[in-house]
């Protein structure tokens, strides 16, 4: 594409000057004739004077028209007829235009997908429940497989919510909305949501947030994601006796870091090596998926990021983000001072 | 005796019939409303409902619409977001309009009524604090 363009401004200046300097050549020539005529000027008598002079002022005007042609060519026309060009432009707009319809159509069909998926699970823990109730049932020979058979549907439910789930954070991904993200802004934003979560688990969330964090070009959704789900594991871990969330932002380098540090019960070291693997849970069945730090791990992954974690049973749990600073010259956005907030 | 009294709003039928089986077997005390509006007037015929279970995506006046007017008309409900569109944007939508906590379908009945227990404390927390506020001030008035 770039070869083509730099033959567009030579063909503008050709125009351009053409259209300048051809009616002076055609004044000029008419000039030189008249000068090398014997015939004085306007003796209309002398025909061939008078076709000479006729086909200069022609000559000088189908100048002028050619080089306003050509001007007009190069200003509009040239590009439209670059072949590289246009087919840079389609591809982008056509892999724009398909990724923001499939992205739609996912979001489409997860939703359309999750209400039928959630009316059989109830609909299947409806019928546990009422095997539970029935103590002849339960005496039944089929009761075991009966039972073997509602945990399966309600396992495989579970399974189509996560294909829908990954379906719309395909659609996410296809949001070609990145922008820059003010990370300090976002945290006291999640943690505002977070606060009243917290405050029922008897936690406190404080944050430490460091002077002149640049900003990072991320999804806003995909960070709200990661931070709501650390905050709320960060919770969730706290659950029993208490504690304080403590958040840090710091930079170093060309990186952003983000620490979500809890006084929690703390992961044993055999889990330690697993927790982003998807559907993994120490929670109990039914309080989580798995799939939170899995989600966080890919989203942090794909924008060239790491995510870390340090743990010690009955200690604490610390989760340390470092994500890349974007790289554009003219980042002028303000950042939250450093603070040090109280979110009880 | 009944745990609490919660409104199930969905317009998926079949959904908000299982699910009052399942919750009044737990023994909470179910209504039901299949619109954000059926919602409100609910709401105003039994002013003792402790929390609603709001579904996001509804035809009519949606959920968030219909969260705003609860919230604005009736503040001490709490309110569970229930959504089959996995994303957390409209569920953070929700929790900056007020609503206590979200949940995704298809979700577990446990993990339900763990959230509607929680909603339901925090609303009986705050009407006791409210009491004990107006005794005092009945109080004081008396004292003058």
């Amino acid at each position: 594409m770039s070869a083509h363009s730099d033959q567009r401004p030579t063909g503008i200046f050709l125009a351009a000057a053409g259209l300048v300097l051809l009616p002076y050549l055609g004044v000029i020539a008419a000039f030189w004739f008249m000068q090398q005529s014997a015939a004085p000027f306007f003796d209309l008598q002398d025909n061939a004077s008078y076709l000479v002079l006729l086909a200069l002022v022609g000559l000088g005007l189908a100048g002028i028209v050619a080089a306003a042609f050509m001007l007009r060519k190069h200003l509009n026309r040239e590009p439209l007829q670059d072949p590289l060009a246009m087919q840079d432009m389609n591809e982008q707009f056509i892999e724009a235009g398909k990724m923001a319809s499939i992205g739609e159509l996912a979001a489409g069909i997860a939703h359309e997908i999750n209400n039928p998926v959630a009316i059989m699970v109830e609909e299947a823990g409806w019928l546990d429940d009422l095997l539970q109730d029935d103590p002849e049932m339960a005496k039944s020979p089929n009761f075991e497989e009966l039972k073997r058979a509602l945990t399966q549907i309600r396992t495989q439910g579970a399974r189509c919510k996560e294909i829908t789930h990954k379906m719309l954070s395909f659609a996410r991904k296809s949001d070609l909305r990145m922008q820059n993200i003010n990370v300090n802004t976002m945290i006291q934003e999640v943690a505002a949501l977070s606060e009243k979560r917290a405050r029922y688990a008897n936690s406190r969330i404080e944050l430490a947030l460091a002077q002149d964090i640049p900003p990072i070009t991320a999804s806003a959704s995909e960070m709200q994601q990661i931070f709501l789900n650390l905050i709320n594991n960060a919770v969730d871990a706290m659950e029993n006796k208490g504690g304080e969330i403590t958040i840090t932002t710091s930079k170093s380098k060309n990186m952003v870091e983000i620490q979500i540090a809890d006084t929690g019960a703390g992961i044993p070291k055999a889990n330690l090596a697993r927790i982003f693997d998807p559907f993994y849970t120490t929670k109990p069945v039914g309080k989580g998926t798995g799939l939170g730090l899995s989600i966080c791990y890919t989203i942090i992954k794909n924008m060239g990021g790491e995510i870390n974690v340090a743990s010690q049973v009955d200690v604490g749990t610390t989760f340390t983000i470092r994500l890349p600073v974007t790289e554009a010259k003219n980042h002028d956005q303000k950042v939250a001072g450093s603070e040090k907030h109280s979110q009880r | 005796m009944s745990l609490a009294k919660v409104l199930l709003v969905d317009d998926e039928v079949p959904f908000v019939d299982t699910m009052v089986k399942r919750l009044s077997k737990r023994d909470f005390e179910i209504f039901t409303a299949y619109s954000g509006q059926e919602a409100l007037d609910q709401l105003q015929e039994h002013p003792s409902l402790d929390v609603v279970v709001l579904d996001v995506k509804m035809p009519g006046m949606d959920g968030i619409t219909a969260l705003k007017q609860i919230k604005s008309k009736f503040p001490l409900v709490e309110v569970i977001m229930l959504t089959a569109h996995a994303t957390v944007e409209s569920a953070i939508d929700g929790m900056k309009l007020g609503a206590f906590d979200y949940l995704m379908k298809p979700a577990e009945i446990d993990e339900l009524v763990d959230k509607v227990k929680k909603a339901e404390k925090i609303k009986r927390d705050r009407e006791e604090k409210i009491r004990e506020a107006e005794a005092r001030e009945v109080f004081l008035r008396r004292g003058d």
